[in-house]
């Protein structure tokens, strides 16, 4: 495709914005009928008829400062400003007259006197809208001489690792000001100065890289001329064609615009038409891509007979032909349950079923499991138990209707950042937000953000908190009796309606649990279940708990008790934690389901694989990840295949982890770098980076993405192709031709997906599952006329506190997540120069409990659990609830997860990542010194040959 | 699996949490889940376990631990 411009009319759409009235108007000489509240400008845009502008854009509310979208109204004195000048009924509107063109040329004329010359005919500059707007008015020359004062000796702000700010090419537009605020929605730019003094300061007249700027890339996106200006296309020159592909970070799915010059990515754009994200990044999506050619990416399969040998560069043919026969040499001394696999959620959908194709039909056994056991599982069970499916009710734009949002164990400015925007822009507008969370995150308080209620509960008292709530509305006359009558199940209702009015669930008593005021409590109840529109999300800071499936039933209680279930505005919103995990788990990556959520043991479902597979297929099911790995210490697990996850680094526990990998026979990785599990693998098998792969991925809210490839596999491969080649070599031929053959597979055996192929998803743009014969355009919202199940269950969810306390010897609670800049374990952000912004783990620390201690901010402490001990660099933060500390884990070397423990999910085995006892003390160590916690890659890589 | 440890946890925190219902419907449900959610290994180890006295299971989730054995010997052909 050649470089891809989306349509941009000037101003925002305002269908549905107010009343659903219409106005007709005439715009030289075109009639156009557009919604009440339309400007001028963008009516004129969709008669096809462009008006000259510089300070407006689609993305932004109109501002009216460059005076150069002028037009004529028959009947009004002057010539107003199209962007600031609503449609009026039967308005007839000029756009072209002399007048017309003699201000605008003096105006750009204006503009140009103090703009760099050569912006007119340099190459970097051909994006530049004065230089386009220049032509447009016939502008050639410049009659104000160079003589004059001007700002064309102003210095640039090179500081961001991405992006430039040149204030020479600035004209004081106030784009970018108004996109950090009305889009990103962090006010960290504003214009200083008055007059020819404006200029566009960063915080407080700052380098960028100091300031609040989050990079996300919306003011350079909206910047007019070249003045925000991405590095790359200074360095590379401006792109010249796009591929509309899918970002590869959070769940929030954003669609991004890829553009090249010749075979060179030069920058990622997010895609207006973006169903997740509507022409909005974070710094991941937008900037962070540069690990895809990362020298540490290993491009070639490798062997080794022993974890301590060499790696040996190999043929494809020979290491999965070697991979082949020792696999199968482990299933005939050990049976065929003795080796398994993991599917990757940083993989394509169609990556993912043939991996899982393969454990299946070619393994002969369901010993396969995703990362999903570690972030989400809980929200499968939970709201398949409640609802009858295991995914989100609404999509993101549902938000924009929320009236009052109950965000729990959430911080999606940092983990969702792009949703966390389009939140914030509500917000703004006037919902009222309830943060359930142990730390005062950002949105409890941040610009033109504040929380109506800030629930700052204790770590690990979830379910005492959402029963609280939920024995407000049953006590205080607030359920939707109508609601619930009509679409839930009467007896399950009347149970929980006697079980959440017990004296035990009061606020009173679960004051004792939470740490909460039991006020508060009820005053966010009755916030919640009296609104218009109650929606709740959440992340893993309600999973990551041994009771974290109960809370997923609790909320999902409370949003049937009070009617907030199958509209607009409304509903349960998982925050959903990898780009793919939505997917990998519709598509068979559990031991017990099958694609589609059906249980192996459902004898139909099983048919169908088996019909369509030539394979019987194991009724039985098969081992989740932290069972492989008790087994592999026990014995019986002897080889597995690892797709694209990081066990040894993300999974708790490591140490355990790590003697699990150990013990196996044969390990199979297959990465982009030898990560830490890599050091334990027998066979590495080189992946795809997204760049590289040709196929969907689902986001968070059930919407399949295209991901198309922007250049060939670097490796010579597709991944799926890999996991054929390895099935083909066991005696189990698996062949496609191309990735949308998988799809069509998929469809043809997955009801939800029965709807979706690549041609659909080309038509349409993306497309939420279900999809199918009832919805063939897919389903933004779920559960609308009923759920899934049919009736919804409500389930009784009494407290039961985690087996893990605080003690004399462990008196404090560590609680893990992640940080806007970094992903997870970090194999990609930490390969960028994300790394700017945290280029280290450090633990978050209140500061009575460090003063306790004798800690100073920066001072080495040793964090010290049951299971382990690591040493990190103390940040002290009032933001933590005294008694509670937090790190992330991005860096392999800080060890975040030698300390926490195997304690996990009852219903999931999801580990207990948010609740981990500890001791914090001083320490002369450095931070990660210890030798058994250092990056195991520069050790492989020391041991790959060159 | 050689530790049966971590199954008698995972079975006893299963129990806690279903342990509000009526006994019988606990240990259905119990059961239930592990048949649902056990691979066959696991649930071997815990028959052995269950021979070998089942000391640290609770009495709910012992019952429940019982009734899948006698469950899954009706669901075997002999």
């Amino acid at each position: 495709m050649t470089l891809l411009r989306e349509p941009d009319h000037g101003t925002p759409d305002r269908t549905g914005a107010v009343e659903a009235r219409s106005v007709t108007v005439e715009i030289d000489g075109t009639a156009v009928t557009v919604p009440a509240g339309t400007s001028v400008m963008r009516a004129a845009g969709l008669a096809g008829v462009e008006i000259p502008r510089l300070c407006a854009t689609d993305s932004l509310e109109p501002f009216g400062s460059c005076r150069l979208c002028l037009v004529e109204i028959e009947g009004r004195k002057g010539t107003p400003a199209s962007c600031t000048t609503p449609c009026g009924p039967d308005m007839i509107v000029t756009t072209q007259s002399p007048r017309l063109q003699r201000l605008r040329r003096g105006v750009t004329e204006l503009y140009a006197s103090d703009h760099p010359r050569d912006c007119l005919t340099s190459d970097t500059h051909r994006e530049c809208e004065l230089r386009a707007l220049a032509k447009t008015v016939g502008l050639t020359d410049v009659r104000y001489g160079t003589g004059g004062k001007n700002h064309l000796d102003a210095a640039k702000d090179e500081s961001n690792p991405y992006f430039t700010f040149d204030p020479t090419e600035c004209i004081a537009c106030s784009r970018c000001v108004r996109a950090c605020d009305e889009v990103q929605g962090t006010f960290a730019l504003t214009i200083a100065g008055r007059g020819f003094g404006s200029t566009v300061s960063a915080s407080a007249g700052e380098p960028f890289m100091e300031s609040e700027c989050v990079s996300c890339g919306a003011c350079v996106q909206a910047c007019p001329t070249s003045a925000l200006q991405e590095k790359a296309v200074i360095a590379l020159g401006p792109p010249e064609r796009t591929v509309l592909t899918t970002c590869a970070y959070c769940g929030v799915g954003c669609s991004f615009k890829a553009e090249l010059r010749g075979e060179e990515v030069v920058r990622m754009v997010p895609q207006k038409a973006g169903g997740a994200n509507e022409g909005h990044s974070c710094v991941k999506g937008r900037f962070a891509w540069g690990y895809a050619s990362h020298r540490d990416r290993q491009l070639s399969p490798m062997v080794r007979e022993s974890i301590t040998d060499p790696w040996r560069n190999v043929s494809w043919d020979e290491a999965i032909s070697y991979a082949a026969s020792r696999l199968t040499a482990i299933q005939a001394e050990h049976g065929v349950r003795s080796i398994g696999g993991i599917t990757s959620s940083r993989c394509t959908n169609e990556e993912v079923f043939v991996v899982q194709k393969m454990i299946r039909a070619a393994f002969g056994n369901n010993n396969v499991d995703t990362c999903a056991r570690v972030c989400h599982a809980p929200t499968g069970y939970g709201l398949s138990q409640t609802f009858g499916t295991s995914a989100g009710t609404q999509d993101f734009k549902s938000v924009q209707q929320a009236d009052v949002i109950l965000l729990i164990g959430a911080n999606p400015t940092d983990g969702h950042p792009v949703f966390a925007s389009r939140l914030k822009q509500r917000l703004r507008k006037g919902a009222a937000l309830v943060v359930v969370d142990p730390r005062r995150i950002d949105l409890v308080r941040s610009p033109h953000v504040e929380a109506a209620q800030h629930l700052q509960l204790s770590p690990g008292s979830n379910v005492a908190m959402v029963n609280a709530l939920g024995h407000v509305v049953v006590t205080e006359g607030l359920v939707d009796r109508a609601f619930v009558e009509q679409r839930c199940e009467a007896d399950s209702f009347a149970r929980w309606e006697q079980f959440i009015a017990r004296p035990e669930n009061s606020p009173e008593s679960t004051e004792q649990i939470t740490g909460v005021p039991a006020e508060q409590v009820r005053t966010a109840a009755r916030l919640y279940a009296t609104a218009p529109n109650a929606a709740i999300y959440y992340g893993l800071g309600v999973t990551e708990h041994s009771q974290g499936s109960t809370t997923v039933m609790g909320m999902a209680n409370l949003a049937m008790a009070t009617g907030n279930i199958g509209r607009a505005g409304v509903g349960i919103n998982p925050l959903r934690g990898q780009n793919n995990v939505q997917g990998s788990c519709d598509l068979g990556s559990f031991p017990h389901e099958l694609p589609g959520y059906r249980h192996v043991s459902n004898d139909a479902a099983r048919q169908i694989f088996e019909q369509k597979w030539a394979r019987t297929l194991d009724p039985e099911p098969g081992l989740r990840i932290p069972n492989m790995l008790d087994a592999a210490i026990g014995g019986t697990y002897r080889g597995m295949f690892i797709q694209g996850e990081d066990i040894a680094q993300s999974d708790p526990n490591v140490k355990h982890v790590k003697a699990a990998l150990a013990a196996l026979d044969l390990l199979v990785v297959q990465d982009l770098f030898l990560n830490e599990t890599a050091a334990f693998a027998h066979v590495f098998l080189p992946g795809t980076s997204f760049l590289e792969k040709d196929g969907t991925f689902t986001n968070a809210e059930r919407r399949i993405n295209r991901v198309r490839p922007v250049m060939e596999p670097r490796c010579g491969k597709q991944e799926w192709q890999v996991a054929c080649d390895l099935a083909s070599a066991m005696g189990y031929p698996m062949h496609y031709d191309d990735g949308s053959q998988i799809m069509d597979e998929i469809a043809a055996t997955t009801p939800t997906f029965a709807g979706v192929s690549f041609a659909r998803l080309d038509e349409m743009g993306s497309l939420q599952w279900p999809c199918n014969a009832a919805a063939p355009d897919g389903t933004p919202t779920m559960h609308v006329d009923g759920f899934v199940r049919g009736k919804g269950h409500f389930v009784d969810t009494p407290f039961v506190p985690t087996d893990e306390r605080t003690s004399r010897k462990f008196p404090l609670i560590l609680t893990t997540g992640r940080i806007l800049s970094q992903y997870n374990v970090g194999a990609q952000t930490r390969r960028t120069p994300n790394v700017q912004w945290h280029n280290e783990d450090v633990l978050e620390i209140h500061p009575h409990d460090a003063e306790e201690r004798g800690i100073l901010d920066g001072a080495t402490v040793a964090i010290t659990s049951r299971v382990g001990q690591t040493v990190l660099r103390a940040r002290i933060a009032d933001r933590m609830p005294q008694g509670v500390v937090y790190t992330t884990f991005h860096y392999p070397g800080s060890g975040a997860n030698i300390v926490t423990t195997d304690n996990s999910d009852w219903a999931t085995n999801c580990p207990e990542y948010k609740v981990t006892a500890v001791q914090v003390m001083p320490t002369s160590q450095a931070p990660a010194s210890d030798q058994s916690l250092q990056e195991s890659a520069p050790v492989q890589l020391g041991l790959v040959q060159t | 699996m050689s530790d049966p440890a971590g199954l008698v946890r995972m079975l006893n925190q299963i129990a806690a949490n279903v342990a509000h219902h009526p006994h019988d419907q606990a240990v259905a449900e119990i059961a239930a889940h592990l048949r649902s959610s056990w691979a066959p290994a696991m649930r071997a180890e815990l028959f052995a376990y269950l021979d070998g006295g089942g000391l640290d299971l609770t009495p709910l989730a012992a019952a429940a631990a019982e009734e899948l054995r006698a469950a899954t010997t009706r669901w075997s052909p002999a």
